[in-house]
């Protein structure tokens, strides 16, 4: 039961938390300012205040939360969600092409699907015509990766 | 009076064979910019603007025309199948074409969507064809504290939809316009709540925060759930039925179809509003005049047909300021005045008298390009549904991959990618914890131009509120913004009774 509430307790808070973090943070950066460049952060701010605080009030009256979720879920969601920066953190240093495949590659596998040839061919596919329609269709240069760029020049 | 016979001019121009070919092709690419985040209209309209140079005006106006209406259909697309809008205008398609896909409904919520735009737009074309001189008092008539009170309208949509827990719906909206004033303030130039980034002097970008909060948080919710690898996240029916369904559907809306043109066409005719307005008031609207108006945002046709009828409706009265003043009221009728000056015409209030072919040749043009949606467009329906199909361990990971692209197009910033990742992240937890991510896009969308023409009345009001009172139009509009948000009360009350 402990473990539970444990668990329901930062989700619930996060959102209302990360949002009375923003208010402060913005109002500070404004603090110095004219009223014209302050007057509506100021009163999206107070607005912001009451509606937590009113939040506030209704979750500890409410008895628990009804969004529960098993670990298996858990487990998989964390794998994913650090899948999508690594994928992010491959793509700033070798770009596009050599992000997508691996991450490609290992979400065909993570979700379910076992046959590894057939993975390799849709992603390889996937990955070179994705490339293709970006950058010869659509005009749009994708992300190289800055030792990709540095080797290739640019 | 209406020039007959320059309309008909007009007809027999577009419809030669040597003009006609370009609406479907033209259309298409608009489609593809439009269901591609962040790749809009304006890129596509750019990449060929150097290729109009040697075009004849006319056949240039149609390329330029069927880009813009395609893109307008395009956004609704992702939207409906995987809760992506492609647009910002799509977002309202998202409440309820999503669930109807979710429902097994996706052929027939595509079937709402195409003819839905498709009969929207017809109309609204219509209505400039024969009515666009006498209209243009329109776009002159919405002054800065008018646009500042339509814009109250988008946002009043936030308490329609967060009826189920209203401190939670307002502290999110409020949130979204706090977010929305991130960067230069528009008077001062005073940088706000940049963390220090100059990425975001600009602004927080749209098209990420919209990929995060949809899209990513979709995929998180998608892979919920074991025994994955054959599971599909919404039911495909295999029948061509949904079709019908659809098409039926779309007949029984047809009092919404003709009230959201309407609302459509009018903020069109408003410089500067644009279809997202458009489309999350005539949602809204919809909701208010609906017998099942709790029922919305959990699959319901007409919200389909009212957010996508308006979007396309936006495109006929954005003509309006555009041919008769000459007054471009998005970026695309902005590309679009800018091919008629480099063909050496003026648009203006002596456009119709000078040159009356061409000005009927872009509407027609655009009133085609709707047709041959609702002739070609509809039964293409049937397998775009069939993305449902495709099993969630090849959709989720390809589904992120060319929605962060998609987050990445607009900028083409590395930092872009991490706020979608970011907002992601934030969209997932709201969604788990009853907080609705669509009042935060509307607060994002409309939070920076409520600011600008807020400020910018108090300056012309020299510091006073008086101003907001000051015009028959602006009392007419804050009367009416009364009745849209307390009215539902009022009807169920009225109702219950």
């Amino acid at each position: 039961m402990n473990e539970r509430k444990y668990k329901i307790v930062p989700s619930m808070f996060l959102m209302p938390i990360l949002m009375l973090m923003f208010v402060v943070y913005y109002l500070y950066t404004v603090k110095d300012a004219i009223w014209e460049v302050s007057i509506y952060p100021k009163v999206m701010g107070v607005g912001i205040i009451i509606c937590l605080i009113v939040i506030a009030v209704q979750s500890f009256s409410k008895k628990s939360d009804k969004s529960i979720k098993d670990s298996d879920d858990r487990k998989l969601l964390m794998k994913f969600a650090f899948g999508i920066m690594f994928y992010l953190l491959v793509m700033y240093f070798f770009g596009f092409i050599a992000a997508t495949i691996p991450y490609l590659l290992f979400n065909f596998y993570m979700l379910g699907y076992k046959n590894f040839r057939n993975s390799v061919v849709i992603c390889l596919l996937f990955t070179f015509i994705t490339y293709f329609l970006f950058t010869k269709f659509l005009f749009v240069e994708l992300f190289k990766g800055i030792i990709v760029g540095k080797i290739l020049g640019n | 009076m209406v020039d007959l016979t320059s309309v008909i001019e007009a007809f027999k121009y577009t419809l030669s064979p040597t003009v006609i070919w370009i609406i479907p092709t033209a259309m298409l690419l608009g489609v593809i910019a439009g269901a591609i985040p962040g790749f809009s209209a304006t890129k596509v309209l750019i990449i060929v603007l150097p290729l109009t140079y040697k075009m004849d005006p006319g056949f240039a106006l149609i390329l330029m025309g069927s880009v813009y209406c395609g893109s307008h259909i395009g956004g609704g697309v992702p939207a409906i199948l995987l809760n992506v809008p492609g647009t910002g205008a799509a977002v309202a398609t998202t409440f309820d074409g999503y669930q109807m896909t979710k429902k097994g409904q996706a052929q027939e919520a595509l079937v709402l969507s195409a003819g839905g735009s498709s009969i929207g737009g017809i109309i609204a074309l219509s209505v400039v064809l024969f009515a666009a001189p006498s209209l243009a008092f329109l776009a002159l008539s919405f002054g800065t504290v008018e646009m500042f009170i339509v814009i109250l309208f988008g946002l009043a949509l936030i308490a329609q939809i967060s009826a189920k827990n209203i401190a939670k719906g307002f502290a999110t909206g409020l949130f979204g316009l706090l977010l929305g004033a991130i960067g230069f303030d528009t008077m001062w130039n005073y940088p706000r709540a940049t963390f220090g980034f100059i990425q975001l002097y600009d602004g927080l970008p749209v098209i990420p925060v919209l990929v995060g909060l949809f899209a990513v948080s979709e995929a998180f919710f998608m892979i919920k759930g074991e025994g994955l690898s054959g599971k599909t996240f919404a039911t495909f029916k295999r029948t061509r039925q949904g079709f019908f369904n659809g098409v039926r559907m779309l007949l029984r809306g047809w009092v919404t179809i003709l009230r959201s043109t309407f609302i459509g066409f009018v903020i069109g005719c408003i410089p500067g509003a644009g279809a997202t307005i458009g489309s999350f008031v005539s949602y809204q609207q919809a909701k208010i005049f609906s017998k099942d108006s709790e029922l919305f945002g959990t699959g319901v046709p007409d919200g389909v047909i009212a957010a996508e009828t308006a979007d396309n409706g936006v495109t006929g009265g954005a003509l309006i300021p555009m041919l008769t003043l000459g007054i471009p009221g998005s970026e695309t009728t902005l590309i679009m005045l800018t091919v008629m000056q480099i063909h050496g015409i003026n648009a203006g209030p002596t456009l119709f008298i000078d040159n009356p072919l061409l000005a009927n040749t872009v509407i027609v043009g655009m009133l085609i390009t709707y047709l041959f949606m609702l002739v070609f467009g509809l039964p293409t329906t049937y397998h775009l549904s069939k993305l449902t199909k495709i099993p969630i361990p090849f959709l989720v990971p390809m589904m992120v991959v060319c929605t962060l692209l998609g987050a990445f197009v607009e900028r083409q910033y590395f930092f872009d990618l991490l706020i979608a990742v970011l907002f992601g992240f934030i969209g997932y937890n709201m969604r788990r914890n009853g907080y609705l991510p669509h009042n935060l896009v509307l607060g994002v969308i409309l939070g920076p131009k409520a600011e600008q023409y807020f400020l910018r009345a108090l300056r012309l009001g020299d510091g006073s509120f008086s101003i907001f009172f000051n015009s028959t139009l602006s009392i007419f509009l804050w009367i009416a913004l009364l009745l849209v948000i307390f009215s539902p009360n009022i009807i169920k009350k009225y109702r219950s009774k």
